[in-house]
């Protein structure tokens, strides 16, 4: 169903890294156990733990570069 | 940028040209300009990612051709070396 791309969709380059609203950010996304976050995440439906980890740091370096557009 | 960067801007150019021409052609599935363009993205697409992948290792789970070993696990993955 999902498929994991070893890419970003668009070009990121973070100037000024603001890791405290990031982390308000995927406060809201769902914690460790949670399950929305599987569902944002457009993760397969059975990942080993370490690669979930490694998956969601994606989407967290994803985030912080939508700040800057806050 | 290093050519490991520049290989991957190509990919993730015509990867975004495709997927969004892909979504107008949704609603506009007769539409020829449409059409050709991703065509064209399309097979520029496919060769940008033989390319990137024939130097620098799989971008997806079924495209590792490693008899080695599993080196998909290799990196650097996406959110890394960004800020250099």
């Amino acid at each position: 169903m999902w498929s994991y791309e070893k890419k970003l969709q668009y070009p990121v380059h973070i100037k000024n890294p603001d890791p405290a609203a990031a982390k308000i950010i995927i406060t809201q996304l769902g914690g460790l156990n949670c399950k929305n976050r599987y569902t944002s995440l457009k993760s397969r439906t059975q990942l080993r733990p370490t690669l979930l980890l490694l998956y969601s740091m994606h989407f967290i370096q994803l985030l912080k570069n939508f700040l800057q557009f806050l | 940028m290093n050519e490991r960067e520049k290989m991957m801007h190509h990919v993730c150019m015509h990867s975004l040209a495709v997927f969004d021409v892909g979504l107008f052609l949704d609603s506009h599935p007769h539409n020829q300009k449409a059409l050709q363009y991703y065509h064209e993205q399309q097979k520029m697409l496919q060769e940008a990612v033989r390319a990137y992948q024939e130097k620098f290792g799989p971008l997806t789970h079924n495209d590792v051709t490693n008899q080695k070993m599993w080196n998909w696990i290799d990196g650097p993955w996406p959110w890394e070396g960004e800020n250099e």
